[in-house]
């Protein structure tokens, strides 16, 4: 995923560069990254929120809180100035909402630089992303929403019905075999437009019921999804949005608002996949409308109680091989918090990447809910020395402010000076938007290998 | 089963000579399931095999498809010629390898060079231009609603009846009428007879009102339509509401109410089913079929809304939910459900699982087994409300937030209103499920209680189904409207409101203020 160093090599030589230019150029880029809003949904998503290249998949019930998330993002690549992509499938952007979050940022006039499909089906969606794949545009971040709309249409229901098995034709493929391999097929392609086009993907996801053998309580799992993993696969972070009972509070807390947020996966590691007795990280976000937060410290106080309860119950049940997406659900739950008071998110969401340099300067942090004493949490967001560190236990204000955690110092290291020097550089920059799309080209190479060199 | 020509419409205006390829070829298609998808994701020589087919023509099939789809989706116009000429040629070249990726360079180029006409008019303000907001005409409401009911998008609103879906839905055909949209309603009536009545009253009542932009409302811009069947309403939804939707220049399609055929079809199911224990399989598939007959239906009305950017809102009924089998078998942490309820056969336990994801079957056989007593106590919600943890990933569990009952109401201190909360937690759950739910864009739950002493009346009143009987009975009837869930507005809130002559409207001063109180944090 390294830059190639220059533009001058001809075409038909293999365009090599040394790792440490790789880095540079990585590092001049500053390749943006988009926050979400919730401090804490982007540290865990590598600390500054969804960076260029990544695959999010976010999935949850209708109301959950999805488009809300997805236009929280929109809203702060079009405030760095970036080239959004939206991808209505059979519903339609809310605009209204989004023309308020915008307001509400002074960005109305930029509206208008939100590209929006509509398509209805999934043919035309291999359409429209394999478009996105080759074509020059400048995009940095692409909303699918939602895709599972698309697989519905493709397959409701019973289709798989007897009359179509009854009389077994060669060429016939089962509906099953062909949901599983388009979804392959799309995982593939999304992996690699996100990939080589440095785009920031988020895919959301509805949820649907599945029954389980024996006649428990009937699931929800997500409505796209792979038994042979190959969609969880594609994505560097999993997200899945719920909503909780929570016990009274004692300030009453307003509980429309409150979405927990379930970190499926993150910087591609499965959370409940790889180490089952490491804790389950969940966190509480506000969803209103003017936007996502995180939630203050006091609800998480009084959920306190909540969350003791679910740990009682979680030595009892193991059934997580029944699917993928229970996992969570069953073993242990802890708060991972990053508790802020509003006008701090306030101020981080506006400033720019200085501020972001300043938290960065602290020591790597663990978020930590330090009301819940022994519960501890790793940090999610280091891809490298994912397992069990020591954690240390940080009080609130310096988790607070150590948001970053960097698993590869050097790099840090290299970026924080980097960008202590050259951050009003790096933005003005005309280099910065010509770039990137070199950047995929000669990376991935399997990606269509003709229309690539028109651009080289 | 070949679904090209309904994905693509177009496909033979762009490409005249494929008529006479598709209509060979299509059998062929439809007996190994090949779908539009197929086409452009298979190899075309792997196509080629399953079909048979030569792979001349499966190439030249699969790029007619692939132009038409590119310029669908890249908004051009799809049957402008040049641009198609422009394209087969790129096209072209990546069809010669074997793994060639989707749609190869050729929509890549084309929609670059064609890019700055296409995407002025496919950025977001062109949909915010696109996008219009039909009021209710009162301010409450239209707050709620955050405006209304957003074009383009399909709407459930859900409630009992007798809680004034009808008069809603009036109320929004005529509005539809007024200055802003100045367009026409279709209003599709499954259940009863359009009550015509009722139409006009509100109507002499609108008029009367001394506000500008009623004077021309008119029932002559309400077209109506009855149907009877699902494959009748599916039929009209799909093929003659395009049509009407040109001709009459309509802004609203109202379906009144959605799940009736489906439920008529359930009992039938029902009845030669429940006789024979061995028939619940067969009635699995039918709930199977059915779910995959709803689905189809929405799928064409999402799709209407989009394509001819229309509001479709739709009435859906609420049936009971009683307690899942699990729970059931889980006796030891729930005292016996104190209502009257029979312990339920072992045929119900073993169906209920599709049952509660289903909710319609609920609907017959709730009512057979627990009589008229609608009312379930607020003791056993609290339980129902409780569920450990590991269980958050159920359906039961997450349900309450996404049905518009059962939410808050062994947590919500905030609600003083004992009848709302009442109301609230009765055991309902709008008919056909998480995959009808899951297509929803929006979903508006009109819930109502009756004051304490009229409680024991509620449970019969249920089954009258009076329309456009006010809560003037003994008891007051209150009602409130909740949005549960919607893109455009702030979900969970609630307002309560009343029928009048003119429709529906917010009640403005409230007692203790359950609903205001929430409104306005």
């Amino acid at each position: 995923m390294d830059p190639p160093s220059s533009m001058d090599y001809s075409r038909h030589r293999l365009p090599t560069q040394s790792a440490a230019a790789a880095l540079a150029t990585q590092l001049d880029q500053g390749y943006g990254s988009f926050t979400t809003g919730s401090e804490a949904l982007d540290n865990s998503w590598g600390g500054t929120g969804l960076e260029r290249g990544k695959l999010v998949e976010i999935c949850g019930p209708p109301g959950s809180g999805k488009t809300a998330i997805a236009l929280q993002l929109v809203a702060d690549a079009v405030s760095k100035g970036e080239q959004v992509c939206w991808i209505d499938t059979l519903s339609q952007c809310p605009t209204s909402r989004l023309e308020s979050i915008f307001a509400e940022r002074k960005l109305e006039s930029r509206v208008s630089s939100i590209l929006r499909y509509q398509i209805t089906s999934l043919a035309h969606f291999f359409a429209i992303v394999s478009h996105l794949t080759n074509s020059s545009m400048e995009i940095s971040l692409i909303v699918i929403d939602d895709l599972s709309l698309l697989f519905t249409k493709e397959f409701p229901p019973a289709s798989d019905a007897p009359q179509f098995q009854a009389a077994p034709n060669k060429g016939y493929e089962k509906q099953v075999d062909k949901r599983g391999r388009l979804v392959a097929d799309i995982a593939n392609r999304l992996q690699r437009l996100s990939a080589s086009r440095m785009v920031a993907a988020v895919v959301l996801n509805q949820l649907a019921t599945k029954a389980v053998r024996g006649g428990g309580p009937l699931e929800l799992a997500p409505s796209v999804h792979s038994a042979t993993n190959n969609w969880t696969h594609a994505f560097h972070h999993r997200i899945l949005l719920l909503r909780k009972h929570i016990p009274k509070t004692d300030p009453p807390v307003d509980k429309r608002h409150l979405r927990f947020i379930f970190v499926l996966k993150s910087s591609g590691v499965d959370i409940q996949n790889t180490n089952m007795s490491r804790p389950d990280q969940f966190f509480v976000i506000k969803v209103t409308k003017s936007g996502v937060e995180d939630e203050k410290q006091q609800v998480f106080e009084t959920l306190t109680g909540a969350i003791l309860m679910a740990e009682s119950f979680a030595a009892s049940g193991e059934n997580s091989e029944e699917h993928y997406g229970i996992g969570f659900s069953d073993s242990d739950e802890e708060a991972e918090v990053a508790h802020l008071p509003v006008g701090h998110l306030k101020r981080k969401r506006s400033t720019d990447t200085t501020s972001d340099i300043e938290s960065r300067d602290n020591p790597a942090a663990n978020v930590t809910n330090d009301t819940l004493g022994g519960n501890v949490d790793e940090d999610d967001d280091n891809t490298g020395q994912y397992s069990s560190d020591p954690v240390d236990l940080v009080p609130v204000a310096e988790a607070l402010a150590g948001s970053d955690t960097d698993s590869f110092p050097i790099l840090s290291q290299a970026r924080r000076s980097h960008l202590h020097g050259e951050t009003e550089q790096s933005k003005s920059n005309p280099l910065e938007t010509v770039i990137p799309q070199k950047f995929g080209r000669t990376v991935v190479p399997d990606s269509d290998g003709e229309s690539d060199d028109d651009v080289l | 089963m070949t679904d090209i020509l309904t994905i693509l419409p177009n496909i033979y205006r762009t490409n005249p000579n494929l008529r006479s390829l598709l209509d060979r070829h299509s059998p062929s298609f439809d007996q190994c399931g090949l779908t539009t998808v197929d086409l452009v994701t298979l190899d075309p020589r792997s196509i080629c095999q399953r079909a048979r087919i030569s792979l001349n023509d499966v190439n030249k099939i699969v790029d007619a498809i692939r132009d038409v789809l590119n310029a669908e989706t890249l908004g051009g116009p799809v049957n402008a010629p040049t641009l198609r000429s422009g394209r087969s040629t790129p096209t072209g070249t990546p069809m010669g390898t074997p793994t060639g990726f989707g749609f190869g360079g050729g929509g890549g180029d084309v929609g670059v060079a064609g890019g700055v006409t296409n995407f002025r008019g496919r950025n977001m303000e062109a949909l915010s231009r696109r996008q219009r907001v039909v009021g209710l005409g009162d301010e409450g409401f239209d707050a709620v609603l955050n405006g209304g009911f957003v074009t383009g998008s399909l709407v459930e609103v859900v409630g009992e009846s007798g809680v004034g879906k009808t008069q809603l839905l009036l109320r929004l055909c005529f509005s539809i009428q007024q200055p802003p949209h100045n367009r026409s309603a279709i209003y599709i009536c499954t259940e009863s007879q359009i009550s015509t009545k009722r139409m006009i009253s509100m109507l002499d009542r609108l008029v009367s009102q001394e506000v500008e932009g009623y004077k021309s409302l008119s029932t002559d811009k309400i077209q109506t339509a009855m149907c009877q069947y699902p494959e009748t309403l599916e039929h009209i939804v799909r093929y003659q509401l395009p049509i009407a939707i040109e001709r009459f220049g309509v802004g609203l399609v109202v379906v009144d109410s959605i799940a009736a055929n489906f439920r008529v079809v359930d009992d039938e199911a029902g009845d030669d089913l429940t006789s024979t224990r061995g028939g619940a399989k067969g009635r699995t598939a039918k709930l199977a079929k059915r779910a995959g007959d709803v689905v189809r239906l929405g799928m064409c009305l999402k799709e209407m809304a989009v394509k001819y950017n229309v509001a479709v809102v739709v009435a859906n009924q609420v049936s009971d939910t009683f307690e899942p089998g699990w729970m059931r078998r889980n006796k030891g942490f729930m005292p016996p459900p104190p209502s009257s309820a029979p312990p339920a056969s072992s045929f119900a336990a073993m169906a209920e699982s599709i049952e509660s994801s289903m909710g319609t079957q609920g609907m017959t056989q709730a009512q057979q087994q627990q009589g008229g007593s609608q009312e379930i106590p607020l003791a056993m919600m609290s339980q129902y409300g409780h569920p450990t943890d590991d269980l958050m990933m159920t359906y039961d569990y997450q349900a309450k937030w996404f049905t518009g009952w059962g939410e808050g109401i062994d947590d919500d201190d905030d609600i003083e209103d004992e009848v709302l909360l009442r109301a609230l937690g009765k055991l309902k759950t709008p008919m056909l499920g998480m995959s009808w739910t899951n297509l929803l864009d929006g979903r508006v739950a009109l819930v109502k209680g009756s004051a304490p002493r009229g409680s024991g009346g509620e449970a019969g009143e249920g089954e009258g189904g009076l329309v456009s009987e006010d809560g003037e009975s003994e008891g007051r009837t209150r009602r409130w409207v909740k949005v549960v869930f919607a893109p455009w507005a702030e979900s969970g809130v609630l307002l309560e409101y009343e029928i009048w002559e003119g429709g529906v409207r917010s009640v403005r001063e409230l007692d203790t203020g359950g609903g205001e109180a929430r409104d306005e944090d």
